[in-house]
């Protein structure tokens, strides 16, 4: 916002006007990825009613309050060009204060090498197993969540293993749930909590085994039973990857030696004088 | 080679040039490739190259019946 308070602002004889001065600094200009998805308009939405709030009525106290949402009405009857989704506002806003709310929790579902096996936790306060997993902190970003949350409860990094792109998302009871899908950890490393009196137990288990008893069991689950689809779904892709890959590096040996392509040699540089 | 029939692939040739396609046909004297690209961005339908041309090659994917499905949300 560079345009400075200026008198204009002090004199505001409608609430039309105001919300011009808003569409303007908080919501025409911005690029468009900033309005990209109903929740991050409703951010900038927000910033502008809080301007409106803070600033402008402020100074102008014959001007009307307004909340988000007569705020939010106001702006889409003076431009409805600038509301351009299917949801009414009304229902936008409703989802949008349960989302600002709900609690975001970042997770891991950590398989092993062989992708046959998949790490679970347990805490000292409820007999589920689940993923590692916890709150965001403050300025936190999903990933750097997931890496703390994952040392604190097992011990082990994960920076080198996270792929931001592979996850599962789940809003649960208020809560947004995203959990990182990661492959490759090492079955025999020492697992132990660095946190106190949060994890009760640490372990590996078979997953295609506990998917086939999972619902007969009694084992509690915690997340990992509502996820079971998309993360067998996930091993298949991976397999097929790893398939592919193998497959790539078996044509190419084939091909090479059919073709009588060698490997380059090195240039020895003594090897001419003594060739001469 | 059929085998490798419609893997994609890229070789290296020994003056340098560098070759995109996938293979329609491979033996020991040659290859023969369809939907050809080439370094200097031209493109042929099909291209055919002697064994002993060739400097290095790299396997770039494997032949699939289908599309492979994209990414998706989980
Ligand atoms: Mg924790």
């Amino acid at each position: 916002m560079s345009l400075p308070l200026r008198p204009a602002l002090e004199n505001v004889s409608s609430v039309d006007r105001a919300l011009e001065d808003l569409l303007v600094r908080f919501i025409i200009n911005c690029p468009p990825e900033d309005l990209s998805s109903v929740e991050r308009e409703l951010f900038h939405f927000e910033e502008a009613s809080w301007f409106y709030t803070d600033f402008i009525k402020l100074l102008n106290p014959s001007l009307p309050s307004l909340k988000i949402k007569s705020f939010a009405q106001h702006i889409i009857r003076l431009c409805p060009l600038v509301w351009k989704w299917d949801i009414k506002a009304d229902e936008a806003l409703q989802k949008f204060s349960k989302y600002k709310k709900s609690i975001p929790v970042r997770g891991a579902a950590i398989f092993n090498e062989k992708l046959s096996k998949i790490l679970l936790v347990q805490g000292t306060e409820s007999d589920s197993w689940s993923f590692p997993r916890g709150k965001i902190s403050k300025d936190e970003d999903d990933v750097a969540c997931c890496i703390r949350e994952v040392r604190e409860e097992i011990g082990f990094d994960l920076t080198e293993y996270l792929d931001e792109d592979q996850f599962i998302e789940r809003n649960i009871q208020g809560k947004n749930y995203k959990i990182f899908i990661v492959k490759g950890v090492p079955e025999d490393f020492d697992f132990k909590p660095q946190v106190r009196n949060e994890i009760e137990k640490i372990e590996w288990r078979d997953f295609k085994k506990m998917s086939k008893t999972m619902h007969k069991s009694n084992v509690k689950y915690y997340l990992v039973n509502s996820m079971m689809r998309p993360l067998s779904m996930w091993l298949r892709r991976q397999k097929h990857v790893k398939n592919d890959d193998q497959l790539k590096q078996y044509a190419e040996e084939q091909l090479k030696l059919l073709l009588g392509i060698t490997r380059e040699e090195q240039t020895d540089p003594g090897r001419d004088l003594l060739n001469m | 080679m059929s085998q490798f029939f419609g893997f994609g692939i890229r070789v290296e040739l020994k003056d340098g040039k560098l070759i995109e396609g996938k293979i329609a046909k491979a033996t020991s004297k040659g290859l023969t490739l369809n939907e050809v690209k080439f370094g200097d961005g031209g493109t042929s339908q099909a291209f055919k190259v002697r064994a002993s041309r060739l400097k290095d090659l790299k396997v770039l994917s494997v032949a699939t019946s289908k599309k492979e499905p994209k990414e998706q949300k989980l």
